[in-house]
């Protein structure tokens, strides 16, 4: 099967920083291949290079170096933008800075305007989407008026009228409350399950485990690419990458210094506590 | 804040009168042209006539008295000085009054109050387009009146995002600017002591993160209009549609019988 998106030897940097000197390049040679239907996740510290890498999925930034194709269109031929910003949606960090529309109706279908959709057809999808995001008889209320979860779930209902095959969050639960954030994941993972390439940017580990698989970016190259239950089965020094060691690989090596027998292959919170309790009953 | 808790003038008050439910298109060319015509009257009978149909407009808004009287309270300090000036400065027929440097005459009293009415009615129907349609109607019937301008190279789409854009992020500004004034205020910054040029001063730590934080959401905004594939007004659909309807047809023949009626009910200059 085809990849729908193909990164090849993908490199960037921004302008205010031209110099030679290699480390200022925020993507560097990337190679990454994206499959229809997947969930993936793209984890990284701070200033990793993975919004940069976001951006450039959608055209938002195009490659210095390198490819980037989305179902075979490269993003640096202008007259591919059109068409490769329906196919890859993008829900923003800051929920604020991303409703265009004075009503949350208008701003679903900001969009279907740009692609021109028919207002009757439109009128359906609003609706329709309104209905998938959980944001139902919301349709005249106003952005200021929801909250950070709700208006994230805006952007997204905005995203999916479009119809896209893959939608790229990029860090769009790290301005969220708990609930907010909660909210968020359900519907990526809703989206997942409904067909849609799902790839999430994000610092955070407790989040990069709902993906199936996990992109770690650090310094703007690609540092591991594997199933996620495949990537916390052996050590890892996650501290090398500025990232927070998981809670639950944290607690199985402390119970494997205290010479408890649990099973290295452990990939999550619940498996360890299964695990501690099958090892209770046999003592 | 305070102007979003106290009605201020013209502030639209949603409703479902009969003046709430026609196109916005049509007000606008009542208004238009209803402003221009309140200067054809010169005489009782016709601005008796502009009168009465400002009165209906109220009437028909369902929009209380009290409401749009308080509002109008600012505007009546400037409709009496008008009437004043032309009280002092017109001269013409009988005098009234002499004390002093003052002289009254019957011609000024009459275009004291003409002006003055002349004043009210137009302050009066442009309020009521306002307190009607909602801003983003508004914009919206702009937008498509003067949408045959963009043949001539008049960015009308543009301004009219620009519009419709601002008035979406004013209450987020003004969330924006509570927070940083509560911020400021947490570090000791006094906004209510000390005289006007002071207090205006002490605006300045506030006005700048404002500024900044608008610049960075502009950034970011037109990142996310662009990743919803906006290209310009070009190609564009709109999920909201316009409709003229019997009520508008009818707003359209009463004004072109009041033109009509102003013309004949106007004494001969």
């Amino acid at each position: 099967m085809e990849p729908i998106i193909q990164i090849t030897d993908a490199g960037y940097r921004y302008d205010s920083l031209q110099e030679v000197d290699h480390s200022h390049w925020a993507v560097r040679e990337v190679n990454l291949a994206v499959n229809k239907g997947e969930y993936l996740a793209i984890m990284g510290p701070n200033g990793s290079g993975k919004s940069t890498l976001a951006k450039m999925l959608n055209a938002l930034l195009l490659p210095v170096e390198g490819r980037v194709e989305i179902q075979g269109l490269d993003t640096r031929q202008e007259e591919n933008l059109f068409l490769i910003r329906r196919i890859v949606g993008m829900v923003f960090q800051n929920p604020d800075n991303q409703i265009v529309g004075t009503t949350v109706k208008d701003d679903v279908a900001f969009g279907l305007e740009n692609l021109g959709v028919p207002p009757e057809e439109m009128v359906k999808r609003v609706e329709e989407v309104l209905n998938q995001v959980g944001l139902k008889g919301m349709e005249k209320s106003f952005p200021h008026h929801l909250s950070g979860g709700q208006k994230q779930r805006l952007a997204i209902a905005g995203v999916i009228a479009m119809r896209p095959d893959v939608i790229v969050f990029d860090e769009a639960t790290s301005m969220l409350d708990p609930i907010g954030r909660d909210e968020v994941l359900k519907a990526m993972k809703d989206l997942h399950q409904s067909g849609i390439t799902v790839i999430h940017i994000t610092h955070s580990i407790r989040e990069a485990l709902h993906a199936e698989r996990v992109v770690i970016v650090a310094n703007g190259r690609v540092e591991r690419d594997q199933p996620s239950k495949e990537l916390f089965r052996q050590p890892e020094d996650w501290a090398q990458w500025s990232l927070e060691t998981p809670l639950f690989v944290e607690l199985k090596n402390r119970l494997l210094k205290r010479g408890l027998p649990v099973r290295q292959e452990i990939t999550g919170m619940e498996e360890l506590v299964e695990e501690l309790w099958r090892l209770m009953s046999r003592t | 804040m305070s102007s979003l808790t106290h009605p201020v003038l013209g502030q639209y008050i949603p409703g479902d009168s009969p003046l709430h439910r026609m196109d916005p298109r049509s007000k606008l060319v009542f208004i238009f042209i209803f402003m221009m015509i309140v200067f054809l009257a010169n005489n009782a009978a016709s601005y008796g006539l502009l009168l009465g149909m400002t009165v209906l407009g109220v009437q028909l808004s369902g929009i209380s008295l009290s409401i749009i009287i308080r509002g109008l309270k600012p505007i009546l300090y400037l409709i009496s000085l008008t009437a004043v000036l032309h009280l002092w400065l017109t001269r013409g027929g009988n005098v009234l009054l002499q004390w002093g440097p003052i002289t009254i005459y019957e011609e000024g009293v009459i275009q004291a109050i003409w002006i003055s009415l002349r004043f009210l009615i137009l302050v009066l129907m442009g309020t009521l387009l306002t307190l009607t349609t909602s801003p983003i109607d508004l914009t919206d019937g702009l937008e498509r009146l003067l949408s045959p301008l963009s043949r001539f190279q008049v960015p009308v789409h543009e301004y009219a995002l620009m519009m419709s854009i601002s008035l979406r992020f004013i209450p987020t500004l003004w969330e924006e600017m509570d927070k940083i004034m509560k911020a400021q205020r947490a570090r000791g910054a006094d906004f209510t002591r000390g005289g006007l040029l002071k207090r205006a001063q002490s605006y300045i730590p506030v006005l700048i993160p404002l500024f900044i934080s608008s610049f960075r959401r502009a950034e970011e905004l037109a990142l996310a209009m662009e990743a919803r594939g906006y290209r310009g007004g070009e190609g564009r659909t709109r999920i909201r549609t316009l409709q003229y309807r019997k009520l508008d047809v009818f707003l359209l023949i009463v004004l072109g019988c009041l033109v009509v009626a102003l013309l004949w009910l106007r004494s001969p200059s």
